[in-house]
C-alpha cells in the first residue's frame, strides 16, 4: 500500500472509534428502553386506592416503573384490606376471582404493598399467579423475614421505630409522665402490639409510663381524650377499626379525635398523620419508600437474580411534625430533633412573596445600575460640555482678538501707505526747494519706519498669542528672575535715578512661564520709564501678594498715571496715551495678550487720590497640569 | 465770504497736504488744524465767538480720544451749531462698521476716506 493510501485511510478512519463509539450508546439506550418492551408487572396493594398511603405509594412505583415498561405494562390491584379485615369469605372470593382473571397472564414481577399483600402472595403466589418473583414494601412485621423464600421474595421491611418515637416523645414532650401505645384488635393490630411489647423491653425511662390500649371504641377513645390530664401523649401504633369492627378513618375520625384531645398524638406513617391531626414522630414517607422498592424491581427486571438481593430491614424514618399541633400543645421547637421536617409553618412576607420580592429586587438592582450609568454619563457630558464650554470661549477671544487684530493693522497700513504715496508725488514736485524736500524725504522716512514696525508687531503678536504648554511652566526663583528683568534697563535707570523697589514678601518661588512673564514685566516698566514724571524722580515698586487662589504681581510708579479717557482702552491695539510721547499703542496690548498665553490677567488698577500707574499682574493659584484649569482668567 | 475750516488729526503729514489741498482752493478758506480732540474742543470753546468753523474734518483714530470721542463732546457742548457747521469723518479706515456708524450719527455730514481730494473739496465747499 503506498504511503499516500495510507495517510487517506488514516484520515477517513481518525474519528471512527468514536462514532462507533455514538452508536454503541445509542444503542445501548435503545435496549434499555426497549428492555422492558414485553415484560408485565403486578402491583398488589393491601389497602385501597383512597388510603393515602397505599395511593402515595402506587404513584412512586407508577412514576419509576413506567419509565421503562411500555404502557399497560403495570398492573394494579387493590386487596381492601382495611375495609375487609379478617373476612374470609371476601378472600375465597378474590382468590377466585383473581385466578381466573390472571390465568394466561404470566408477571414477571410482582410487587405487594403492606403486609395483606405479602401474605396473600406466600399462600396464593404459586397457585394464582404461576409462581413470578415478589418485591415487597410496607412491611411492619420483621417475623416475616424468616418465613419468606429468598429465591422469590425481597424487598424493604417498613420497620416499626417504636423504641425511637418514645424517645422522641420524652424529648419533645417533657411534660409526658404516661404514654399510651394505641392499637386495635385486628390481626395486624396484635402483631404491632406484639412487636412493640418486644422493643420496649429495652425501655429504660422509669418517669414515663407505658400503657397498651387496644380495646376500646371510637367513642370511649374521644370521650377518654377530651379528660385526659395534659401529662400523658398517645403513641399511634396502628388502628383499622375499634371493638366494635367500627372502620377507623385516618382522613375523617384522626382530625376529629386530633381535634379533642387534650393531648398530642403521635405516630409513624407518614401521608396519613400530618396534616390530619398528629402531632409528629419519627415517620416515614410512602412515596419515597415505592422509590426505594421500584429499585429493586428494576434491577430484577434488568435480570438480577432475586436471591442475590437482601432483604433491607427498614425504610427511612424522618423527625416530621406539624407546625400547628406543636403551637396548639406548646411544644417547644428548641426540643425538636436537628433534622426535624416542619410541616405547615407560616410562611414569611418574603417566602410568601419570593417571586415578587426577587423579581422587584432584581429590578431595583437594574435600575440602580443604569442610573449609576446613565450617571457617569451625564458627569462625562458634563465634563465634555465644560471643556467644549471653555475652547469656544478661547475660540470666541481669539475669533475677537484676531477680528480687532486685523482692522487695527490695516487701519495702520493703510494710512502709512496713503501718506507715503502723497509724500511720494509730493517729493516729485519740482518747484520743491531744498528745506520742504528734506522735509518730505524725513516724512518719507517715518513712514517706512512706521510701516516696517507695523509688520513687525503683526509678526510679533501672531508669535505670542498661542496658550503656552504645560511642560514651558517652571518654579522660578524670585530674586534671579528680577534682576535678570532689569538688568537691559540698567543704563537707563541709572541715567535717570530711577529707583526700582522689590518686595516679594518672603516668597522665594513662583510657577510660571518664565520668559513670558519676564515679557510682560519688561514692557510695564518700560511704559513706567517712557512716561516718567517731570519734576520729581520716578520710583517703581514691584510687590508681590499672595491670596488664596492667585498671586498678584503689584507694579505701581510715582508718575503722572493715565489720561482719564485713556484708561478703557489702554489694552487696545494701537491705543495711545500720550499724544507727545513716541509710541507705536503696541505694549500693553501686547502685554494683555501675552498673560493670556499663560493663564494670567493683567489689569489696571485705579486708586482715589493717588498719582502713577498701578498695574497687577495676576497669576492663578492652579498649577496649569490641574485638571480643573479650565478655564482662563481674562 | 470766506468759509472756516478745522482740521482735527493727530497725523502731521495728513494736516500738511490737507491744508496745502484748501490753500489751493479758488473758494477763499480759512484753515486750522489740532492735533488732538481735547486740543479741538479747547479751541473751538475759546473761539466760539469770533471764529467758529463752516466745516470740520476729524480724524477717528488719534491718541488718547478717538474722533468718537470728538462727536460726543461736541454735542454736549456745541450742540446749537449742529445745523451750520458741515462735519466729516475723515480717516484712512475703509471697515464698514466705521464707514455706517460715521453715516448713521446725525452730527456727520458724511465720511470720507483718505486721501481728501481737490474735487471733494469742491464738491463740499459748493
Amino acid at each position: 500500500m503506498n504511503r499516500k493510501l495510507e495517510i487517506a485511510i488514516q484520515k477517513k478512519t481518525k474519528n471512527l472509534d468514536k462514532v462507533l463509539w455514538v452508536i454503541f450508546l445509542c444503542m445501548c439506550y435503545t435496549l434499555n428502553a426497549q428492555i422492558f418492551k414485553d415484560k408485565k408487572v403486578l402491583l398488589l396493594n393491601s389497602y385501597h386506592p383512597q388510603y393515602a398511603w397505599t395511593d402515595n405509594f402506587t404513584n412512586a412505583i407508577s412514576d419509576e416503573l413506567n419509565k421503562f415498561l411500555e404502557e399497560e405494562g403495570l398492573y394494579i390491584e387493590y386487596l381492601d384490606g382495611r375495609h375487609m379485615i379478617d373476612n374470609q369469605l371476601y378472600f375465597e372470593s378474590l382468590i377466585t376471582f383473581y385466578r381466573q382473571k390472571y390465568s394466561k397472564i404470566k408477571f414477571d414481577l410482582i410487587i405487594s404493598s403492606d403486609d395483606y399483600a405479602l401474605e396473600f402472595l406466600m399462600k396464593y403466589k404459586k397457585d394464582i399467579f404461576q409462581n413470578s418473583p415478589v418485591v415487597f414494601g410496607g412491611i411492619n412485621d420483621l417475623a416475616k423475614l424468616e418465613q419468606l423464600d429468598s429465591e422469590h421474595f425481597t424487598g424493604i421491611f417498613e420497620g416499626l421505630p417504636v423504641l425511637e418515637n418514645l424517645n422522641l416523645i420524652a424529648q419533645t414532650y417533657p411534660e409526658a409522665t404516661t404514654i399510651y401505645i394505641l392499637s386495635d384488635q385486628t390481626t395486624q393490630g396484635k402483631e404491632m402490639t406484639l412487636q412493640a411489647e418486644k422493643q420496649i423491653k429495652k425501655w429504660s425511662n422509669k418517669e414515663i409510663k407505658l400503657i397498651f390500649k387496644d380495646y376500646f371504641s371510637y367513642e370511649e377513645l374521644l370521650t377518654e381524650s377530651e379528660n385526659i390530664e395534659s401529662n400523658s401523649a398517645y403513641f399511634l401504633l396502628a388502628i383499622h377499626q375499634d371493638k366494635n369492627g367500627r372502620y377507623f378513618s385516618y382522613h375523617k375520625d384522626l382530625p376529629n379525635w386530633s381535634k379533642k384531645s387534650k393531648i398530642p398524638i403521635y405516630g409513624m406513617w407518614g401521608t396519613l398523620l400530618i396534616g390530619y391531626g398528629a402531632t409528629g414522630g419519627y415517620i416515614n414517607d410512602p412515596y419515597t419508600h415505592g422509590i426505594e422498592v421500584s429499585e429493586i424491581a428494576l434491577e430484577i427486571l434488568r435480570g438480577k437474580r432475586i436471591n442475590t438481593i437482601t432483604p433491607k430491614l427498614q425504610t427511612e424514618y424522618l423527625p416530621r411534625f406539624d407546625f400547628n399541633q406543636l403551637k396548639k400543645y406548646h411544644i417547644n421547637k428548641k426540643d425538636l430533633p436537628k433534622e426535624s421536617i416542619l410541616y405547615f409553618k407560616p410562611k414569611s412576607f418574603y417566602s410568601k412573596h419570593k417571586e415578587v420580592i426577587d423579581t422587584g429586587l432584581l429590578l431595583i438592582f437594574f435600575l440602580i445600575v443604569l442610573i449609576i450609568f446613565l450617571i457617569l454619563i451625564i458627569r462625562k457630558q458634563k465634563k465634555y460640555n465644560l471643556l467644549l464650554n471653555s475652547l469656544s470661549k478661547e475660540l470666541q477671544r481669539i475669533n475677537e482678538h484676531m477680528s480687532n487684530f486685523s482692522y487695527m493693522t490695516s487701519h495702520q497700513l493703510r494710512a502709512s501707505s496713503i501718506n507715503m504715496s502723497m509724500l511720494l508725488d509730493y517729493y516729485q514736485d519740482d518747484s520743491l526747494d531744498e528745506s520742504q524736500k528734506k522735509w518730505t524725504f524725513e516724512k518719507l522716512k517715518n513712514t517706512s519706519y512706521k510701516i516696517e514696525n507695523t509688520v513687525n508687531d503683526i509678526t510679533k503678536i501672531l508669535n505670542h498669542q498661542e496658550i503656552k504648554p504645560i511642560n514651558e511652566y517652571e518654579q522660578i526663583e524670585l530674586t534671579s528672575f528680577f534682576k535678570s528683568i532689569l538688568h537691559p534697563f540698567k543704563e537707563l535707570l541709572e541715567k535717570n535715578e530711577i529707583i526700582v523697589n522689590f518686595n516679594s514678601k518672603n516668597k522665594d518661588t513662583l510657577f510660571s512661564h518664565r520668559n513670558v512673564l519676564s515679557e510682560i514685566i519688561s514692557i510695564l516698566i518700560e511704559n513706567s520709564i517712557k512716561y516718567k514724571p517731570q519734576g520729581h524722580l520716578l520710583i517703581i515698586d514691584i510687590e508681590l501678594d499672595v491670596k488664596p487662589h492667585e498671586t498678584l504681581i503689584i507694579i505701581k510708579d510715582n508718575g503722572n498715571g493715565l489720561p482719564k479717557d485713556y484708561e478703557k482702552r489702554i489694552f487696545k491695539l494701537y491705543q495711545r496715551g500720550h499724544k507727545n510721547i513716541e509710541g507705536n499703542g503696541v505694549g500693553l496690548y501686547m502685554a494683555k495678550l501675552l498673560a493670556h498665553s499663560i493663564h494670567a490677567n493683567i489689569e489696571h488698577v485705579k486708586k482715589q487720590n493717588t498719582t502713577g500707574t498701578i498695574f497687577h499682574i495676576i497669576l492663578t493659584k492652579r498649577l496649569p497640569n490641574d485638571k480643573k484649569n479650565t478655564t482662563n482668567r481674562r | 465770504m470766506t468759509k472756516k475750516i478745522l482740521l482735527i488729526d493727530d497725523d502731521q503729514v495728513t494736516n500738511f497736504f490737507n491744508r496745502k489741498l484748501i490753500e489751493q482752493s479758488s473758494t477763499p478758506l480759512e484753515v486750522k488744524t489740532v492735533n488732538s480732540v481735547s486740543d479741538a474742543i479747547a479751541f473751538l470753546r475759546e473761539n466760539k465767538n469770533y471764529w467758529f468753523p463752516d466745516v470740520i474734518f476729524v480724524d477717528i483714530f488719534m491718541p488718547i480720544k478717538s474722533g468718537w470721542d470728538f462727536l460726543e463732546e461736541f454735542q454736549q457742548e456745541f450742540e446749537n451749531h449742529a445745523t451750520t457747521i458741515k462735519l466729516y469723518m475723515l480717516s484712512s479706515s475703509n471697515h464698514n462698521d466705521d464707514i455706517a456708524k460715521a453715516k448713521d450719527h446725525y452730527l456727520v455730514k458724511d465720511y470720507i476716506s483718505k486721501p481728501l481730494s481737490s474735487n471733494m473739496l469742491s464738491d463740499i465747499l459748493s
